[in-house]
């Protein structure tokens, strides 16, 4: 049998003095508050860091979108036909929250694309693919307000191809037999949490101000100026346009709301970038100097 | 079942101290041991927090990379826009332009370029954190004769400064334009 142990009281087993714990005690709660304090700040700086990436990612995304379609559109429309109007079941004019393009149709054998039901992986690549066909798409980039989450806005896209489908293919039967195409596009997000650029002198609160578009000035000997945005709704302006400046301001992480609420953590990062259209089909011109933003 | 074996299981292996503290018989913890414990932990806790920070400054610098990188693809398509005819008008003309124009700041070399090429603080409103994360530095643009006749180079360089401060980087390309309508007639 085992014997019992000896009383604790009684074992010759002393521990630390009162004022050893106490002074241990303080210098371990002090090194652990330091620690801590530390700690918190990383998690802070940690988050922020995120969050300016997912807002760099975002807006690169975005951009990336946009600069593609820009590079192969062959036209600015200052606002959308009527054809195009019913396709779309609303009119959109051109301004600083809505960028219009109409881009080339390529075209490819829907034999030749994996998404087409009539892909056929043993069948050769069809000569013609990549020359443009009969027709283009129109894409709309427009900035609204989000519902969700407000005092933001979001970027979305929509597309339709023209002429419309039946006639289309009264119009041109071969390649709306033979050709694949995009399938329309509505309000697709691109970008969220868009809290700016917005105009200094407006305090009504209105849309931020995304786009900006660029064209050649002749009386400054073809300086590629900004366009005033009251001018856009004119198509032999618009048709001149070489380049589109997109201007995104992006926040990401909402203090107390968001999936690691980190006080001060959100961030705001702003980005510019300006486009050239590559494949433009005609450039009207040349304008007047008062068309230009006065930038001095 | 052995007493002295259960005794030496149950009992703290621990050694009686070889002088006694303050006529105690401690058999716990020495202070200094206690501090001991304390810096090593600190030690290591100090060890993790660098690397943390130091993996904080290299994405910091990543980003940095990045938008200095996209800003020397922007510029290069940018001269591509400007073409041959109107860059021979800048020749031998080093610039300096201007990357975020706030109030402080006047544009330089207007004559080529009307507006900043990134964040524009005058003519937009952007948020305050935008500008304490704005990306800043000094592009300089110099155009001088190709390597071929009717061509030319275009030199842009890029100097920033990481945000921690630690370093200068730099990045820079050199775009080559040809005069189109030479060539064609030729």
């Amino acid at each position: 049998m085992i014997p019992r142990r000896r009383s604790v009281r009684h074992r010759n087993c002393a521990g630390v003095s009162l004022t050893e714990l106490l002074v241990g005690s303080v210098l371990l709660g002090s090194s652990l508050a330091v620690v801590a304090e530390l700690m918190s700040l990383c998690v802070v700086a940690n988050t922020k860091l995120f969050r300016q990436f997912d807002a760099q990612r975002g807006a690169t995304v975005a951009l990336d979108r946009i600069k593609r379609d820009v590079r192969m559109a062959q036209e600015v429309r200052s606002t959308l036909s009527t054809d195009e109007v019913s396709e779309f079941g609303i009119t959109k004019n051109l301004a600083s929250t809505v960028l219009i393009l109409r881009l080339p149709i390529p075209f490819l054998s829907k034999v030749n694309d994996s998404s087409s039901s009539s892909y056929d992986p043993a069948a050769t690549i069809d000569p013609q693919s990549g020359f443009t066909v009969p027709g283009y798409y129109v894409v709309i980039y427009e900035v609204i307000k989000d519902a969700e989450n407000p005092g933001e806005y979001k970027l979305v896209t929509s597309s339709r191809r023209m002429p419309r489908d039946d006639q289309y293919k009264a119009l041109h039967p071969w390649f709306a037999d033979n050709c694949s195409f995009h399938g329309n596009v509505d309000s697709q997000v691109i970008a969220k949490g868009i809290v700016g650029p917005t105009d200094p002198a407006d305090t009504t609160g209105s849309a931020p101000k995304v786009f900006s578009f660029i064209a050649k000035n002749p009386s400054r000997g073809n300086r590629l100026d900004v366009l005033r945005e009251q001018i856009l709704y004119n198509q032999s302006v618009a048709s001149g346009v070489s380049m589109v400046g997109v201007d995104l301001e992006v926040k990401r992480g909402t203090e107390g709301t968001d999936v690691q609420p980190v006080s001060g953590s959100d961030n705001i990062l702003g980005m510019h970038t300006e486009v050239h259209l590559r494949n433009l089909k005609t450039l009207s011109g040349p304008y007047d100097s008062t068309l230009f933003e006065q930038q001095e | 079942m052995d007493f002295a074996l259960i005794k030496r299981l149950t009992v703290s292996q621990r050694k009686a101290p070889r002088k006694r503290r303050s006529g105690r018989d401690a058999r716990g913890m020495y202070i200094v041991e206690a501090l001991v414990a304390m810096v090593i932990s600190g030690i290591i806790a100090f060890s993790l927090l660098d690397m943390l920070c130091a993996s904080m400054r290299t994405m910091n610098r990543a980003s940095g990379d990045a938008q200095a990188y996209e800003l020397i693809e922007e510029l290069t398509e940018y001269t591509r826009s400007n073409g041959y005819d109107r860059l021979v008008q800048f020749k031998d003309q080093p610039m300096t332009l201007t990357l975020n124009r706030t109030a402080d700041t006047s544009l330089e070399f207007t004559a080529f370029h009307d507006r900043p090429l990134l964040l524009d603080f005058v003519r937009r409103k952007w948020q305050d954190k935008t500008s304490n994360n704005r990306f800043d530095g000094t592009l300089s643009y110099y155009v001088f004769d190709g390597p071929q006749p009717h061509t030319l180079n275009v030199a842009i360089d890029l100097l920033w400064n990481d945000r921690s401060g630690t370093s200068q980087r730099s990045l820079g390309r050199v775009v080559v334009v040809c005069d189109v309508s030479e060539q064609e007639a030729g």
